[in-house]
């Protein structure tokens, strides 16, 4: 099905030069830490963590309302340290996430009030399932699907659980949701 | 709408199971359309999960399909992580230290300060634990006691009955060597010159002793394994009383094991929480696909776990147009006329007419399918005597019907029209559309892309809530730059059809 | 309702949080952006080194047919964990406790020490945590730990440094040594 036009107003959202939708009602905490390489949209409610650590998001992501991203941290004997968080190319967090991992690959579909637990590893063509869980440093191989039981299916080559061309899928999804996501026309007056 | 949901475009698979298109794969040499359920699913590469080791599958065997280096929580099935924690180490004398520090060359990262005077200050040493951190359980819960190197060194849990398995498992192994000798005995009485060449497919190690008698020499191996004597199992009816506490004392849930944590540990399956052991993780697989009639790669993974590309990839997405809905005109009612809007899409490099049909077209295609499909069958080396492929043969396709039925009257188009070809150069450029003549149901049309807008009545019989199906055959040209014969080499073009099913939504009230 | 929020000193409390009623932050607590604390029912006081992120929401909620009662305070123990997104509205919370991501803790339910309530679930109905209960799983499972979970002063003394640089803060208003001279 085509994915139907996203309105919103010209007073809401902010467009940089490269590209980035960002909505003004949003957390950015530390905007200098965050960096969004160009065609990233992140919606109204999301909240960025850019004061804990570096956070990089690739082109054509899509942050959706509500979700959090927050670098995640870990603790060492003196002490603890946040650390950067790697977003790749056309990767779409669904509403209400929330995602504290460590790297996320290219390719990666995260679904609605997924939790994602710290330090955790999403490699690319992976798809986390609305509403699940995955506890704190779970690693998440290519072509695998974290389902909302808890249970990882798939792999590369088995049709059944993420589609073969995943890739692909991702790409046009993400162009066309930003393709899609428009302002409103001004009424006609 | 995301292509995560389930998408209202489906098309029959030559099985005849509708799938939406990316699921679908296409074999260029049949041609036609594939699913996951008919082609055959084979093994490309093992690999942990979590540490994305490449394990080759001998030693994938041996290993009993689990990683060396994972562990599984035993109480929440999550991985376990190992954490360092500092441990004191009190130094008395020259000799300890020596000692200790002889066994922690072993350790990867301990902090061994070496200082020529004897001092009696305590230093720390890492140490390993095993943790979960879904369930917060650890390998301190049930007793196994710290190691020195995160991984490697975790004793394996030996279940009581480890012994008897082992003699088991060795008795059987024999026993299907001995069989395997004996068939193989009878057929060289039987016909012995009949297999002249040994095939490479045999994998127990019994070409070599092929080879050597076609050569003329005697069998080395020749005296019969007898296999190792077992004492079979003896069934009791003497069980062991209950306890008596069992009635009188109050049952504490949080210290019994759940079924499936006894499940996990399928050896000794143990009833009580302080017996649950890390377990090891059990590997995955890539999967390469493969046409069950022309025997060829549908897809072929690469090899390296972490990577996602393919080194052969014929998706459905790739070769036949996609048809996307876009929506209704109208709200559906039953017995009105409506219209909706698809969506065609060419994924190819050449120009694609298409026409969309009510029945079925001709057959043209068949014959050099199943021509294809004999000369596999009957092929000499698959009836070579006592050998089998390990793989699954190719069988003959049987057609099953698609059974869905659609419930509503198209018009039909009143005439084909084109898909111009892929060209991503296209997608940069300015907008220039030339206006040409064009069929009166094309909305726009813009590089391969071409909105269509296509009437149909839902019938009237339907009631309120029920989904309005429509079906139609969408023929179109597909130019294969793979051919199954030798001699030639142009491209082929051929007029591909398949059947479209489309849920346009449910009738209103 | 009116706003009365008391923070001793060393507490980090953010601006952009939403904090409604009667609230008393000890010192060292935390409190991230877009937090949410409603003292609707009666005052809250939270104990030392709590860490409240974003999105959390910690309820004192009105009983139907009850009104604010000054006596009916919520006492929020030390060193508590209440991560994004979370929803508490326990009855009583002891130390030590992790709220994950997501979870829900309905009014009925008491909290001990040293539990943790795994990301995503919903505890409603009225009883009580043991100590070191563990709540994990998708079935909500509980297990017993052998020992408390260990504390976040660590990462307490991290935002401490850090938050200030980002944020604009609400001031510590309130020192019990000069509230007792005053006395």
């Amino acid at each position: 099905m085509e994915i139907a036009d996203t309105y919103y107003s010209k007073d809401e959202y902010v467009e940089t030069a490269s590209g980035n939708k960002v909505s003004r009602h949003t957390v950015l905490c530390g905007s200098q830490n965050i960096v969004l390489n160009g065609k990233v949209i992140v919606q109204s409610g999301a909240i960025i963590r850019g004061d804990l650590a570096n956070v990089r998001a690739g082109r054509y992501c899509v942050i959706s309302k509500n979700s959090v991203i927050r670098p995640p941290y870990k603790q060492f004997s003196k002490g603890i340290a946040f650390f950067p968080m790697h977003i790749g190319d056309h990767v779409f967090i669904g509403e209400g996430a929330v995602v504290s991992a460590a790297t996320i690959g290219s390719f990666v579909y995260i679904g609605k009030n997924a939790i994602i637990g710290r330090r955790c590893t999403l490699k690319d063509c992976c798809v986390i399932e609305d509403g699940a869980v995955l506890p704190p440093e779970t690693n998440v191989s290519s072509y695998m699907r974290y389902t909302a039981k808890g249970t990882i299916e798939g792999g590369q080559g088995n049709p059944y659980f993420v589609p073969a061309a995943m890739q692909d899928e991702m790409v046009n999804y993400t162009k066309s949701f930003y393709e899609h996501f428009v302002r409103t026309p001004a009424p006609a007056s | 709408m995301s292509f995560m949901q389930p998408s209202p475009v489906k098309y029959a698979c030559s099985c005849g199971i509708l799938n939406p298109i990316n699921k679908l794969f296409f074999c260029r040499h049949c041609p036609k359309l594939r699913c996951g359920f008919c082609v055959s699913h084979e093994i490309e590469s093992n690999f942990c999960s979590n540490c994305l080791e490449n394990i080759p599958s001998t030693e994938a065997r041996h290993k009993k399909n689990c990683c060396a280096n994972c562990f599984d929580c035993p109480c929440c099935h999550h991985t376990l992580s190992p954490r360092a924690t500092a441990v004191p180490v009190v130094r008395k004398s020259e000799e300890s230290k020596d000692k200790d520090k002889e066994g922690e060359s072993g350790a990867d990262s301990s902090p061994a300060t070496p200082s020529t005077k004897p001092s009696a200050l305590p230093t720390t040493k890492k140490m390993y634990y095993l943790s979960c951190l879904s369930c917060r359980w650890t390998t301190r819960d049930v007793g196994i006691p710290d190691q020195g190197v995160a991984t490697g060194t975790w004793p394996d849990n030996e279940s009581l009955y480890q012994a008897r398995f082992n003699t088991l498992m060795e008795y059987y192994q024999s026993l299907v060597l001995q069989e395997k000798q004996e068939k193989q005995e009878f057929q060289r009485r039987k016909a012995p010159k009949h297999n002249k060449y040994p095939s490479l497919t045999d994998r127990t190690g019994l070409t070599v002793s092929l080879i050597r008698r076609q050569i003329g020499w005697s069998d080395k191996n020749l005296s019969k394994t007898k296999p190792v004597n077992i004492t079979p199992a003896e069934a009791s009816a003497e069980v062991d009383d209950l306890p008596a506490d069992i009635f009188t004392q109050p049952i504490n849930l949080r210290s019994i094991t759940t079924i499936s944590q006894r499940h996990s540990q399928p050896a000794d399956q143990p009833e009580a929480v302080n017996k649950l052991y890390p377990q090891r993780r059990s590997l995955w697989i890539k999967r390469s696909l493969r046409c069950r009639q022309c025997e060829h790669n549908l897809i072929k993974p690469e090899y390296h776990p972490t990577s996602i590309k393919y080194r052969i990839q014929l998706f459905a997405s790739y070769h036949v147009p996609e048809v996307v809905m876009v929506r209704c005109e109208q709200p559906l009612q039953p017995g009105q006329a409506n219209a909706i809007l698809l969506k065609f899409t060419n994924p190819t490099m050449f120009d694609m007419t298409i026409s969309l049909l009510e029945t079925a077209p001709q057959e043209v295609l068949q014959q050099a399918c199943r021509i294809k499909e004999e000369a596999v069958t009957s092929s000499p080396l698959l009836k070579a005597t006592g050998v089998t492929l390990s793989r699954q043969n190719s069988t003959r396709e049987i057609k099953r019907e698609v059974l869905d039925v659609a419930n509503a009257k198209l018009v039909p188009l009143e005439s084909p029209f084109v898909l111009s070809q892929r060209d991503d150069s296209k997608e940069f450029d300015e907008d220039v559309q030339a206006p040409s003549e064009e069929p009166k149901f094309i909305v726009w049309r813009k590089a391969n892309k071409v909105l269509l807008r296509l009437q149909f009545t839902p019938d009237a019989e339907l009631k309120p809530g029920q989904l309005v199906t429509l079906g139609f055959y969408m023929q179109y040209t597909y130019v294969n730059t793979v051919s199954n014969t030798q001699d030639k080499k142009d491209p082929t073009t051929h007029a591909l059809h398949s059947r479209i099913f489309i849920e346009s939504g449910s009738i209103g009230n | 309702m009116e706003s009365n929020i008391k923070i001793f000193p060393k507490s980090v409390v953010c601006e952009e949080s939403t904090l409604r009623g009667d609230i008393t932050f000890s010192s060292g607590c935390v409190v991230h952006p877009s937090a949410t604390i409603i003292a609707e029912a009666g005052p809250i006081i939270i104990g030392e080194n709590c860490i409240v992120e974003e999105y959390a929401t910690i309820t004192h909620r009105l009983q139907p047919g009850a009104s604010w009662d000054v006596n009916k305070i919520l006492s929020i123990g030390g060193h508590n964990v209440f991560e994004v997104g979370c929803n508490v509205e326990a009855s009583r919370i002891g130390d030590k406790n992790v709220f994950e991501s997501k979870c829900y803790v309905g009014s009925g339910v008491s909290v001990s020490s040293g539990c943790v309530i795994g990301a995503g679930i919903q505890i409603c109905m009225a009883q009580q945590l043991p100590e070191n209960t563990i709540v994990y799983g998708q079935q909500a499972l509980q297990r017993e730990a052998i020992e408390k979970q260990g504390s976040q002063t660590l990462q307490i003394d991290f935002l401490r440094k850090v938050l200030p640089n980002y944020h604009h803060l609400r001031k510590p208003n309130y020192d019990p040594k000069k509230a007792r001279s005053v006395v």
